[in-house]
């Protein structure tokens, strides 16, 4: 099992080494000119040159990747004063801060939103999957069924503004989303977190029912599981223990993938509802061209993707006795 | 009668199913003294697992309709609650699936699986069930059973497996055993060996098997008495002698036709009975269920079902029964020699 | 003299085909709530002073207090995206501004009392003395000044504030002084800032209390150049370079608390601000909560809701999106909480001087122009008021003028005669446009109507984020094209200049119609080197009507800002700068 995170771990380190070449490479190839953005009026060349000296930006593209790769070893120093200290990311010249001092900033807001969504999701989407599978056929099961066919249907800007407009804004039932440091307040910290948590959860775990549902209903269905009936079992055994281990493991997959997702920032759901996360800072990094930061922005997601899926895979590695074999 | 340990009577089998109605099992009745065994023989489709499915309770309640009756030790199952049955199975009356691979969850080690079925039934904590669950690997002849206990499914062979599966159903020393084509999936030699271990735990225990295979190769030398269903009928049953040495039913003497000999002429094709079995869907046209396929129809065979006859434990439903033509010896193997070709 | 940054934020915004429009500007009354109808101003007369300057007495004490105002409470200010600079020396954008006048103080600022603004000295007891044909300026600081951090603010800081905009490094704000000291735009050629050493002669301060600046030529309009954010002072050992844009050295009633880039700023008061020495701020609030990051719908209905803290919250720039606008504007309790205000923007369809040259089909244009359909696209009334002049209301030296009497829907029949006296009557005309969904419809709209009138067009749709590079190509090949202005200072200058004078031709730049007109050209250097500022204004006004004879563009409204506030709040009024201004705000 180290052996295999070792090696999985180094891999990764690849993986995000080659999608920092790609993104840095597309960026700065295809973005118009950054130095144009802070030159203002009358701009004339030799400013631009300053600029351009000073964003670093003032050498060809594979030079300044490497000063990229040499600045997450060794730090680096811009033209203008600024300095930013291994690893460094990258300078944000919008928000003059090294980027990485902005992402771990975000960090813990989107982490919040990540696992608290990814818990809800879990809990209700393979809750009603089970009992969908459980009582199939029955009113219950087609009531559940129902009931995730229309959060299916939600898309989150559409759910999550309504919901805030009639809980938050209309009603007054829940808190305005919102981030709170969980340290400094935890009651605050959830308050704020329950429409972000709930909407992703009502929005997603429609998915996750319907998909436990089945391949609860598949291994329902394995001859193994009539062998544990036979044995005289109970059927909380026989489902929980039994059935379920086997459904799991696609039900897991899926939820690696999106808890991938959801920690390279759920940009949707931190966009609709302020949360100033890792999803928001890259909208936001978008809308001002700040080049740099949406390099860091996109090294979270990919960090988040590659690091879901070596969970994933130990996961399977815990779940099924087969895979550790091979 | 006296000491019969299950008895099946008029049992009946109907599923509902998309496509209309389906009588899988029509009139079945058969006993079951301890430490016999009985064979139900048939295709596929024939209705043999579908009883023992019903005698476990194992079929699914909300799509199913069973009738007649089924009791173990005068204690009647069909009708009973699930948690009684539940009680049932596993610790009176276990089962033995045909491919252990996949009657063995992947998941969990030979050992566990074992051991929680012992668990569920006598109470016993987590160290007295995995040392049952070692003492029974042993028992079925796995070499180290206390280091193979902690192996899954997937370390072992496919005999060894299939041991594991029989140690499982045995932990808890049931009376009854169903074992439903437990050596299908087996090469000859191991499933000699598993046959052999069955016909071993049932001399020390007296336990009562049914023995549901579709190889009348399997039955002899196996089994004492066997019971042969056809499109969820029985058609013929009485002693395995009886049965195989003079078959009564023109179905059952096709099936001896299409067991491997290694006596006589092997050059000498098998012959498999001609057609296939018919849909039980939407119920059987009137007259013999046989009939399509039998080289020995007539007129009436198409317009009455013939009724199980005979007396003595030997009955056969056949308006034309094969006792006085055409089935000489030397078409016919005898136990003795069928039990010398398997083992 | 050019805000092409304005421009450039205003043509980005609408490009995007938002209604947001926002820069610099002056105030009318605040919830005047007045329908806009067609041409009609909010209540200025004929060549009425939007601003006037005002006296030394004027610049003295305290700024007159707001009648029910008490200092205290907490404002919480909602918008979509951080200051993108808080530096003076980078802050240009309406948008910015605003945080830099609770944080700095300049020689010059706007005092507001009953929506009349007075521009008066702040940092200085005068709007500044002129001499030598209005190329010497000179200003006195008042006593009293002082930093966040008790220590007095002196004329070598307001120097090197200034000196600091030269910097390459510290790119973004306004040029104006810069190019006017030096007497060019290559101004860091000149002088490249103060990080180096070096000292800028051009300004002298012969003691702590007094200030000179030599132009290289007159600009009769200076007071309102001082009066930019982005010429405030520093001190040089408070100069932390490119994290002075994080946190600046406040010399401002407001100090930084904290700045959470792209998630918050708090602001909380500076104790040794002295509200004796500043005319122009009020500061009744404690503490300015900031908060960024949502929608412009969730911030409209934070602000309808006023739940709890949101009674005391406000917006600068969100404004009422057109989905919400029919509920604000229909119920009474949430339109008495709106401003809704006519701001100095114009916008215009520019017509290509280059390529239509013949002025009969460039007023053929005008007159088949629908600029009701066109407006109703974008939001009806409350986009703006239809405008026949390139000045605003807002702007001094407006006057109403209407020279053809268009309707407002376009009159074909007319535009066909027009035509069809002229060298070409039956011209294709090429339409540019952002590619966005109201923009599409639009071109249909005006497709339609200028093909009833004779022309033949052809519409070419431009992708949004190349809009304003494309259609601004000095070479460009299209005939008719949406653009905008919005002046620094209320003051003609800021706008003829800049759109009109052919010699400033450039890429991107202002005079997007590509109008040349060498008497128009040598009448904007006379205008500008005149310096009596009445004299100036009636000129410009004169100016412009002569300019609109030619038809160099079809102007379309002057934009309006509509926005909401908490019932907590009042003092929420129109700024000078186009948004609403947070100086007089208080918490009820």
């Amino acid at each position: 099992m180290l052996r295999f995170l070792i090696r999985r771990l180094l891999g990764a380190a690849l993986i995000l080494l080659v999608i920092s070449a790609a993104t840095f490479l597309l960026f700065f190839a295809v973005t118009p000119d950054p130095a144009l953005l802070s030159c203002g009026k009358a701009c004339t060349p030799e400013t631009l040159t300053a600029i351009r000296h000073n964003l670093g930006v003032d050498s060809p593209v594979p030079v300044q990747y490497w000063h990229f790769l040499a600045g997450l070893v060794a730090g680096r120093d811009f033209g203008s004063g600024q300095h930013c200290p291994a690893p460094c990311l990258g300078y944000s010249f919008v928000n003059q801060q090294p980027v990485l001092q902005t992402l771990l900033n975000r960090l813990p807001a989107t982490l919040s939103v990540a696992f608290g969504a990814g818990a809800l999701v879990l809990t209700m989407g393979v809750g009603l999957g089970l009992i969908a599978a459980l009582r199939r056929g029955k009113p219950i099961d087609k009531a559940s069924m129902g009931i995730a066919l229309v959060g299916a249907s939600f898309q989150i800007y559409f759910f999550g503004i309504i919901a805030r407009y009639l809980l938050v804004d209309q009603l007054g039932w829940l808190p305005r989303p919102d981030y709170t440091s969980p340290t400094s307040n935890p009651l605050q910290w959830a308050g704020g977190m329950i429409l972000p948590w709930v909407t992703l959860a009502v929005v997603n775990a429609a998915t996750y029912a319907r998909f436990t549902r089945s391949t609860m209903l598949e291994s329902l269905s394995e001859e193994y599981v009539r062998a544990v009936r036979a044995k005289g079992l109970s059927t909380k055994a026989v489902y929980l223990k039994h059935a379920f281990r086997g459904a799991m493991t696609p039900v897991l997959t899926m939820f690696g993938i999106d808890m991938g997702m959801f920690l390279g920032g759920a940009l949707i759901t931190e966009t609709t509802f302020n949360i100033p996360g890792i999803g928001r800072l890259a909208v936001d990094s978008v809308a001002a061209q700040d080049l740099p930061m949406m390099m860091g922005t996109v090294l979270v997601a990919s960090t988040a993707m590659v690091l879901a899926s070596i969970a994933v895979d130990a996961c399977y590695a815990l779940i099924d006795p087969r895979v550790r074999a091979s | 009668m006296t000491d019969t340990f299950l008895s099946v009577s008029d049992l009946g089998v109907r599923f509902r199913t998309e496509d209309g109605p389906v009588q899988a099992v029509d009139g079945l009745s058969f006993t079951l003294r301890r430490g016999r065994t009985l064979a139900i023989v048939g295709e596929s489709g024939s209705g043999k697992s579908v009883t023992s499915l019903a005698v476990l309770g194992l079929h699914d309640p909300a799509r199913t309709t069973l009738t007649g009756s089924v009791t173990l030790d005068g204690q009647e199952l069909l009708g009973a609650g699930e948690a009684t049955l539940r009680g049932l199975r596993g610790s009176r009356m276990a089962m033995v699936f045909q491919d252990a691979l996949t009657a063995l969850s992947p998941y969990y080690t030979v050992g566990e699986q074992i051991a929680e079925s012992f668990r569920r039934h006598t109470g016993a904590n987590r160290r007295e069930a995995k040392a049952r669950a070692v003492e029974l690997l042993g028992r079925v002849g796995i070499p180290s059973p206390a280091r193979r206990a902690e192996d899954y499914p997937h370390q072992f062979s496919g005999g060894m497996r299939q041991r594991a599966m029989i140690a499982c159903a045995l932990v808890c020393d049931p009376e009854l055993l169903i074992a439903d084509e437990p050596t299908t999936a087996l090469d000859v030699t191991v499933q000699a060996q598993i046959l052999d271990l069955l016909g071993d735990l049932q001399r020390e225990f007296g336990t009562a098997i049914i023995l549901i295979t579709h190889d009348l190769g399997v039955v002899a030398g196996n089994a004492h008495d066997a019971l042969v269903m056809y499109a969820g009928r029985c058609v013929e049953q009485g002693s395995v002698e009886e049965v195989l040495t003079a078959p009564q039913h023109p179905y059952t003497s096709g099936l001896m036709s299409s067991v491997p000999r290694l006596t006589g002429d092997v050059d000498v094709p098998l012959t498999p009975v001609r057609g296939n079995p018919p849909s039980l869907l939407g119920g059987l046209p009137p007259g013999c269920a046989f009939r399509p396929r039998c080289d020995h129809a007539r007129d009436r065979c198409g317009e009455d079902l013939p009724q199980l006859t005979g007396a003595g434990g030997r009955h056969a439903a056949c308006h034309f029964p094969l006792v006085a033509h055409e089935n000489t010896p030397e078409d016919t193997v005898g136990p003795t020699d069928q039990l010398e070709s398997t083992r | 003299m050019l805000s092409k940054r304005s421009a450039r934020v205003l043509a980005t915004l609408f490009v995007a085909g938002s209604l947001t429009v926002t820069a610099a500007g002056c105030s009318s009354n605040s919830g005047s709530a007045k329908n806009a109808g067609a041409g009609s101003g909010p209540g200025f007369g004929q060549q009425q002073e939007a601003v006037s300057i005002g006296t030394a007495a004027q610049s003295t004490g305290a700024d007159p207090a707001i009648p029910g105002a008490k200092s205290g409470g907490t404002v919480t200010e909602l918008q979509r995206a951080d200051f993108s600079h808080l530096d003076p020396a980078r802050v240009y954008s309406s948008g910015n501004q605003m945080a830099d006048l609770l944080l700095t103080r300049q020689l010059t600022s706007y005092q507001w009392v009953n929506g009349k603004n007075t521009l008066v000295g702040d940092l200085a007891t005068d709007t500044g003395r002129s001499s030598d044909g209005a190329k010497t300026w000179t200003y006195t600081l008042k006593d009293g000044l002082k930093y966040e951090d008790g220590s007095p603010i002196t004329a070598q800081d307001v120097k090197y504030g200034i000196e600091r905009t030269f910097q390459a490094e510290l790119s973004g704000g306004p040029q104006y002084l810069q190019t006017w000291l030096t007497g060019t735009s290559d101004f860091a050629k000149v002088y490249p800032g103060p990080w180096g050493g070096k000292d800028l002669p051009a300004i002298e301060t012969p003691d702590a209390k007094t200030i000179v600046f030599h132009l290289k030529s007159p600009h009769a309009d200076f007071p309102f150049a001082a009066a930019m954010q982005s010429y405030s002072p520093v001190p040089k050992a408070k100069d932390t370079h490119a994290a002075f844009d994080q946190r600046p050295f406040s010399s401002g009633p407001y100090k930084v608390l904290s700045h959470d880039a792209g998630k918050s700023l708090v602001l909380v008061r500076n104790t040794y601000w002295d509200p004796n020495t500043d005319p122009t701020r009020h500061a009744y609030p404690d503490k300015w909560n900031f908060e960024f990051g949502g929608q412009n719908l969730d911030i409209d209905q934070r602000l309808i809701a006023a739940k709890g803290e949101d009674a005391d919250a406000m917006t600068f720039r969100t404004q009422v999106t057109p989905d919400l606008a029919e509920q604000v504007m229909s119920d009474p309790s949430l339109k008495s909480r709106t401003v809704n205000s006519v701001n100095p923007f114009t916008e215009y369809f520019s017509i290509n001087n280059k390529r239509v040259t013949d002025v009969k089909e460039r007023q053929a244009l005008l007159m088949a122009f629908p600029k009701e359909q066109v407006r109703k696209i974008f939001g009806g009334p409350l986009y703006g008021d239809f405008s026949t002049t390139f000045l605003s209301p807002q702007v001094n030296g407006y006057h109403k003028f209407d020279l053809f009497g268009a309707p407002n829907t376009g009159d074909p029949a007319a535009a066909k005669k027009l035509l069809a006296s002229s060298g070409n009557p039956h011209p294709t005309i090429v339409y540019a446009y952002a590619n966005t969904d109201q923009w599409q419809q639009a071109a249909v709209v005006i497709s339609n109507a200028l093909t009833a009138a004779g022309f033949t067009v052809v519409k070419h749709p431009i992708s949004d984020q190349n809009y304003y590079d494309e259609m601004g190509a000095v070479d460009n090949q299209f005939d008719l094209y949406w653009a905008g202005w919005g002046p620094d200072w209320p003051s003609p200058t800021s706008v003829i200049a800049p759109i009109f004078d052919g010699r400033g031709i450039a890429p991107a730049g202002p005079n997007t119609m590509l109008f040349n007109d060498p008497a128009v050209n040598s009448e904007i250097d006379r205008i500008s080197a005149e310096p009596n500022l009445d004299q100036q204004n009636t000129d410009w006004s004169k100016l412009e009507e002569k300019i609109m004879t030619e038809v160099p563009a079809i102007p379309f409204v002057y934009s309006r800002l509509v926005v909401m506030y908490g019932p907590g709040l009042g003092g929420v009024h129109l700024g000078m700068i186009g948004t609403v201004y947070p100086l007089d705000v208080y918490v009820k």
